[in-house]
């Protein structure tokens, strides 16, 4: 975590000399991040009043650590493609069985620090790049807002606002972004009552709310870790789909093990392996394989696939 | 094979995790080590070679004579002396290694020390057998060698001592037995002697027994009766012979006169002088002196006859009348019969002195065999005892051989190395120790790591993920390295392989130069206790 808490203070001390320089195309579509920005005065129209488009800065984000860099981009990218596949197919029976509130994902983990954050927004940068599903980015780790950080949206109206307004239209506080098919739903400022507001009822139709909203709108949710807050239990159980990420070589196996035993055995439940350093060939294949020049070659991804399946 | 590749690499991998406690944990062995082996004293080692021939001539032909010398487990009942505790006491005392000694637990420790220290050997087969090793280590130099020295001297005074202590053994042993059987020989000599002297005549002979000599002299006195019997019957038929006969024949007087003339001395006499009166009466006349002195001799001769008829004429015959009997039948037998007579006297006489000899035996033939058996005991005491004492004789001769061969060249000493410690310390191999305990550190180091690993099992690949949790998993986000995130690493694995150079750099600096080290910590040790 301290990790990306340097960076974000790097990011919020710079942020005010970038503030209004994009990025180019160019570098964009060399992070191989589909960066087809929205238009901001598309997204105004249909927005409610005082929302407003959140800009995704890939240079911060890399700073911060939260997306791979330059080098490992190609391979990152690859291996979120093949996790989220599976994850699509459940979401919405695509070749496989639908799951019932399969598009709503809970990403958590045993402890903190193990890549929940980083895991949440390049699996979300991936889905993005699905033609047919919008992703919704819910911040509902509100005790370190790191996503609603990034996006300087923590003051922002978010999800505890809702939550503790029964009154308010949850859709209200969603944010769209400057990435194509996805939004924001910021965490909303900070309160004391934050746990038990994600314990309650409330949690329960606002999740209801969102899944409901859309057919074809994938909500991932980036929850605290479990075995040190309890609301993550309960966020959990709301959720279709769950993400457990699992540090490799630091994460220790009993608090994988404890963390599994916390979650209801019938949920759908798929594990990560993440900060994997010298886990096979297909790293170093992978890394060999991405020079800077090489774009999408659909042989080597054949093999990357292939590889995983085997 | 492959999965025990995986196993080893993921075990690896663990264990890297942990690497600064390895290194920490290597060094802090490593320095305590190496300063533990820095102050470890230097040993020293003296050691003598004995020769000790057991072997010469005169050993053969003692075997022969029964003096077995063995000398080879001699010398180990030494070599156990040697190592026995009052030895090591004295030599303890006698090299001056007790002063370093103060309590008696101490004194306890150093005799314990001594006792594993002293290395008494031989070789192990043939000449080696004789060669006897005296080692001892100790740190100082002097005392091994003085430890050494009074070893070897008590070596070889034992071996000596030993050797004289087995044959006045032996001699004083035979000494004493001769003397003690020599008193029990002459105590059943003189017991035996008494015995015959108040049994003399009951004792068995040359004769034989009792029973031997009754039955010889009853046959005598057998022999004596049939010819007492003999003669009584000769007696009774020589009677009846001269009851028969005439003891006067009438015709038979003139011969009988004749006869009884001739008897008379004259006869003779007168004869023999007429003879020679003829004979010189050829040669001379009758006046020639020596004629007349014969014929002078004869008138006298002649006048004597006549005086002597006369006389036997007149005397008148006996009741036998044998003398005056005329018949030489009558008169032979009358002779017999004497004879007879006086045999049977003689036989008279012995019979009645046989028969009181048998009488005698008789009397003795029931005491007899007990004092022949009390006879037969001490005799039998004494003959064994004679025995004995001859031979142990005979046993003490022998050894006074044996050991006058002994004396000359039995056992000779041969002191090969004299006691001697070489200059430079044997112990401790410092360069070694230290090179170990370099292993040892960094064993004990990668083993804490590797231990710190188990308590704490982690995740290296999805196949252990997956294993683990029995749930799908997605896949496997590779690290991604921020440019300051890599450098901080970089900088981690570089002081981890300094951390571990300097261990190795110091560890070849402490072997070169530990001879200086040892010298500069002994003066840092003397300098903080002065």
């Amino acid at each position: 975590m301290s990790k990306i808490s340097e960076a974000l203070d790097l990011i919020h001390s710079s942020r005010s000399r970038v503030n209004s320089s994009y990025p180019g195309n160019d570098e964009i579509a060399d992070a191989n991040v589909v960066a087809e920005l929205v238009s901001p005065t598309d997204e105004q129209n249909s927005s409610v009043a005082g929302s407003r488009i959140l800009r995704i800065n890939l240079e911060d984000l890399r700073d911060a650590g939260l997306i791979g860099s330059e080098y490992d981009q190609q391979l990152l990218a690859d291996q979120y493609r093949d996790i989220k596949r599976p994850l699509i197919a459940h979401a919405f029976g695509k070749r496989a069985t639908r799951i019932e509130h399969g598009n709503i994902i809970v990403v958590t983990s045993s402890i903190a620090g193990e890549g929940k954050t980083f895991t949440t927004i390049n699996l979300a940068l991936s889905m993005t790049k699905e033609r047919d599903y919008t992703t919704l980015l819910v911040d509902a780790d509100t005790a370190k807002p790191q996503i609603s950080e990034l996006l300087c949206a923590e003051n922002d109206f978010g999800l505890l606002d809702v939550l503790e307004n029964p009154d308010l239209d949850v859709h209200s506080a969603i944010c769209p972004t400057d990435v194509k098919g996805l939004s924001v739903l910021p965490a909303g400022k900070p309160r004391p009552n934050a746990t038990e507001l994600l314990s309650s009822d409330a949690m329960d139709h606002v999740v209801d709310q969102l899944g409901r909203a859309s057919s074809r709108q994938l909500i991932l949710l980036d929850a605290p870790p479990l075995l040190q807050t309890s609301e993550a239990k309960a966020l959990s159980g709301l959720a279709g789909q769950i993400v457990l990420v699992v540090r490799a070589e630091h994460t220790p196996r009993g608090d994988v093990g404890t963390a599994l035993s916390l979650l209801n055995e019938d949920q759908a439940v798929n594990l990560l392996l993440n900060q994997a350093r010298y886990t096979s060939s297909k790293y170093q294949y992978g890394y060999g394989y991405h020079a800077p020049e090489d774009k999408e070659e659909p042989e080597s991804k054949e093999i990357h696939k292939s590889e995983i399946f085997e | 094979m492959r999965e025990i590749f995986r196993f080893i690499v993921s075990e690896i991998r663990g264990t890297w995790r942990y690497r600064w406690y390895a290194v920490f944990a290597a060094w802090a062995v490593c320095v305590v080590g190496w300063l533990l082996v820095l102050r470890m004293p230097d040993i020293y080692e003296a050691r003598t070679q004995v020769f000790v021939d057991a072997d010469s001539r005169l050993a053969d032909v003692m075997n022969q004579v029964g003096a077995t010398p063995g000398v080879g487990s001699q010398v180990f009942v030494v070599r156990q002396a040697l190592l026995a505790r009052p030895q090591l006491e004295y030599t303890a005392h006698a090299t001056g290694l007790d002063k370093r000694a103060t309590t008696v637990e101490e004194q306890e420790e150093l005799i314990d020390d001594l006792l594993e220290n002293i290395v008494v050997a031989t070789g192990r087969s043939g000449e080696g057998r004789r060669l006897f090793t005296i080692s001892f280590r100790d740190r100082d130099r002097a005392m091994a060698v003085s430890v050494v020295d009074t070893l070897l001297q008590t070596f070889v005074q034992d071996v000596l001592k030993l050797k004289d202590q087995g044959t006045e053994q032996a001699t004083g042993y035979l000494q004493d037995q001769l003397e003690y059987y020599g008193e029990l020989l002459s105590e059943a000599e003189q017991k035996l002697a008494q015995f015959k002297r108040q049994n003399v005549g009951l004792l068995p002979g040359e004769s034989g027994g009792i029973f031997e000599r009754l039955q010889i002299e009853t046959i005598v006195l057998k022999d004596i009766r049939s010819n007492l019997q003999v003669e009584l019957d000769g007696q009774i038929e020589l009677r009846r012979q001269l009851a028969a006969e005439e003891p006067y024949i009438p015709g038979a007087t003139e011969v009988a006169g004749e006869m009884s003339l001739g008897g008379t001395s004259s006869d003779q006499s007168i004869r023999d002088l007429e003879a020679q009166r003829s004979q010189l009466l050829l040669a001379y006349t009758e006046r020639h002196p020596d004629v007349v002195a014969i014929t002078e001799q004869l008138a006298q001769l002649y006048k004597k006859r006549e005086e002597e008829r006369t006389a036997l004429a007149h005397s008148g015959s006996g009741i036998e009348g044998a003398a005056n009997a005329n018949n030489p039948v009558y008169q032979s037998v009358q002779i017999a019969l004497n004879e007879c007579g006086v045999r049977i006297a003689a036989l008279r006489s012995q019979l009645s002195q046989q028969q009181r000899v048998v009488a005698e035996l008789n009397n003795h033939i029931n005491t007899i065999p007990e004092v022949e058996a009390r006879y037969a005991e001490l005799t039998r005491d004494y003959s064994q005892y004679q025995s004995l004492y001859d031979e142990l004789l005979e046993q003490r001769e022998r050894e006074r051989l044996a050991t006058a061969g002994k004396d000359r060249d039995l056992i000779t000493f041969n002191i090969t190395d004299p006691p001697a410690a070489g200059l430079e310390p044997i112990a401790p191999m410092r360069a070694l120790f230290l090179a170990g305990i370099l292993v040892v550190g960094l064993g004990i180091g990668t083993a804490l790591a590797w231990i710190i690993h188990q308590f704490n099992p982690i995740f290296h690949d999805a196949r252990s993920l997956s294993g683990f949790a029995h749930r799908p998993v997605l896949g496997v986000i590779s690290m991604t390295w921020l440019e300051r995130n890599r450098t901080a690493r970089r900088l981690d694995v570089m002081c981890f392989a300094v951390a571990g150079m300097a261990l190795m750099f110091v560890c070849g600096l402490l072997i070169v130069f530990q001879d200086q080290l040892v010298v500069f910590m002994d003066t840092l040790a003397q300098g903080t206790t002065t």
